[in-house]
């Protein structure tokens, strides 16, 4: 057969078949990859928990440190997966001087940790650590998903916060169209954890993709296998991919406190929650307040942050939108600098 | 660098039911659609509704699920409610199908047929999600599982 008859019958349809196989040999090679960062040093560590402070970006950065809390649940490194654009390297062009925490992987030794540890001790010693290391009385600090809970939370408790940014944090966790909420609010944790213990990372993960499989895996996917031929965008789609399965697992008490106060019983808004021997009131949070909401976030949809608005003195709270989805909201390229920009815009103000 | 915790042995669960799963539908559309999609011999979608039905129940054999015991009957409700699912993303399909074959962008090959399926059932999974039925399914699901693993690491 003639080489050109060959090529006549390379359909649309083989190639999609091949395509197919091409992927899974990309889709193995996640595992050689590896994360990169902005130079960052590490500054303190209390048992998993690390503080690292990045190297900023422009001369005279701004004075106060910003302390950047991400959840327990996934990796931090989404916040940096491509350095020279991504939402850490953003934040120090535009002059701030950047700290992370790192939750680290809590194993089974760590299944008694729960929120108030969470708070109260790991939280808590990284910004007595900051004060002291840079000096300063007060701090920024910016909290993510969860992580954005527990930083509200302790902004309840405690007097060393500046100014507070929170990302996708939910605050009323039943609203109407809260996915997760509805599911988790059959589920029996104490059996869960009782089998169990730890949560797993990958289980959760799972779970997460569980609820928009046909586009989170399918359509997903299928974009993948259509751009191949670009090995810029493979590396990249292959780097989320490799951040994607990276989980944490999560301590049993602060998965089982996490249902059953906050997604069963929603006792934060309810003014029920106590932490610290203390009820918390959402109307105690007297300082400013920046909450950034992703327009088309169903993790933690819109509905689940903005109430926070009714709780806080109109002239400390303010709010952003942008248009952009749980995750999306770090990575794109659309967000990618205006978010970073928003947040230090308002905090150098 | 940062190592990852996890090894390639626990991961990409996803990556694997999506590569069986998409060579699946690539292997029952070719086996059943193989003349659909010739070149300049276009064949229109409701011109061929017993085909298509044909390459549908084939398709859709995918979602059956094996006989439970009584400790995981959810199971059996749960792959009731994915087997209803998939019988009405079917139908859906084939509407779309047609529908978009009278317009400049039909379906031209099994990876647009693909797609065009992969929409359907998400519409189809994320209308389910929302009602009560699926989340009550979903919930003792989730719970009957845990004390599946309970009683079997009990036994142990």
């Amino acid at each position: 057969m003639m080489k050109n008859q060959i090529d006549d019958q390379m359909t649309e349809n083989f190639k999609f078949a091949s395509n197919i196989l091409k992927a899974r040999v990309a889709l193995s090679q996640i595992f050689n990859l590896s994360y990169q960062y902005n130079p960052r040093d590490l500054i303190y560590q209390h048992d998993k928990v690390k503080l690292y402070h990045y190297q900023p970006k422009v001369k005279k950065p701004h004075n106060k440190p910003l302390l950047v809390v991400f959840a327990t649940v996934n990796r931090p490194e989404v916040l940096d997966l491509f350095p020279e654009h991504s939402f850490i390297g953003n934040l120090l062009q535009s002059g701030l001087d950047v700290y992370l925490l790192d939750w680290g992987y809590p194993d089974q030794d760590d299944k008694h940790i729960g929120i108030d540890l969470y708070v109260n001790r790991y939280l808590h010693h990284c910004i007595q650590f900051l004060r002291e290391y840079t000096k300063l009385e007060s701090i920024d600090l910016l909290g993510i998903c969860q992580g954005g809970l527990l930083c509200l939370l302790y902004s309840l408790l405690h007097q060393h916060i500046h100014k507070l940014v929170l990302i996708s944090c939910p605050i009323d966790f039943h609203t109407c169209d809260n996915m997760i909420s509805h599911l988790f609010r059959r589920l029996d944790v104490d059996s869960l954890i009782k089998t169990f213990g730890n949560i797993s990372g990958l289980w959760l993960t799972n779970f997460f993709i569980s609820l928009r499989p046909f586009e989170l895996v399918g359509k997903k996917y299928l974009k993948f296998i259509d751009n191949l031929a670009s090995s810029e965008k493979t590396q990249n789609f292959l780097q989320v991919e490799k951040w994607l399965y990276d989980t944490p697992d999560q301590t049993a008490q602060s998965f089982s406190e996490l249902i059953k106060d906050f997604y069963q019983e929603n006792k934060l808004i309810k003014g029920r929650y106590q932490l610290g021997g203390r009820y918390l009131k959402l109307s105690d949070l007297n300082i400013p307040v920046l909450n950034i909401m992703a327009k088309t976030d169903e993790i933690i949809p819109v509905s689940a942050s903005r109430c926070l608005k009714k709780y806080v003195e109109p002239n400390l709270y303010h709010q952003r939108y942008f248009q952009s989805g749980h995750i999306g909201i770090y990575i794109s390229d659309k967000v990618g600098k205006l978010m970073p920009k928003a947040i230090a815009d308002w905090l150098l103000l | 660098m940062a190592k990852t915790k996890k090894s390639n042995d626990e991961v990409a669960d996803w990556t694997k039911i999506w590569i069986e799963q998409s060579q699946l539908f690539n292997k029952i559309a070719n086996e059943y659609l193989k003349n659909f999609f010739e070149k300049n011999d276009y064949q229109h979608p409701d011109q061929h509704l017993d085909t298509i039905n044909q390459w549908l129940d084939a398709l859709n054999k995918q979602w059956q699920f094996s006989p439970f015991n009584e400790q995981l009957k959810s199971y059996e409700q749960y792959s009731k409610l994915m087997t209803d699912m998939m019988i009405k993303a079917s139908r859906l399909l084939i509407d779309r199908w047609i529908a978009v074959a009278k317009t400049d962008q039909p379906v031209n090959n099994v990876r647009d047929l693909y797609d065009l399926w992969l929409t359907c059932c998400h519409d189809v999974y994320s209308e389910a999600m929302h009602t009560n039925a699926y989340q009550e399914v979903y919930g003792k699901l989730i719970n009957q599982a845990v004390h599946f693993w309970k009683s079997m690491l009990q036994n142990k």
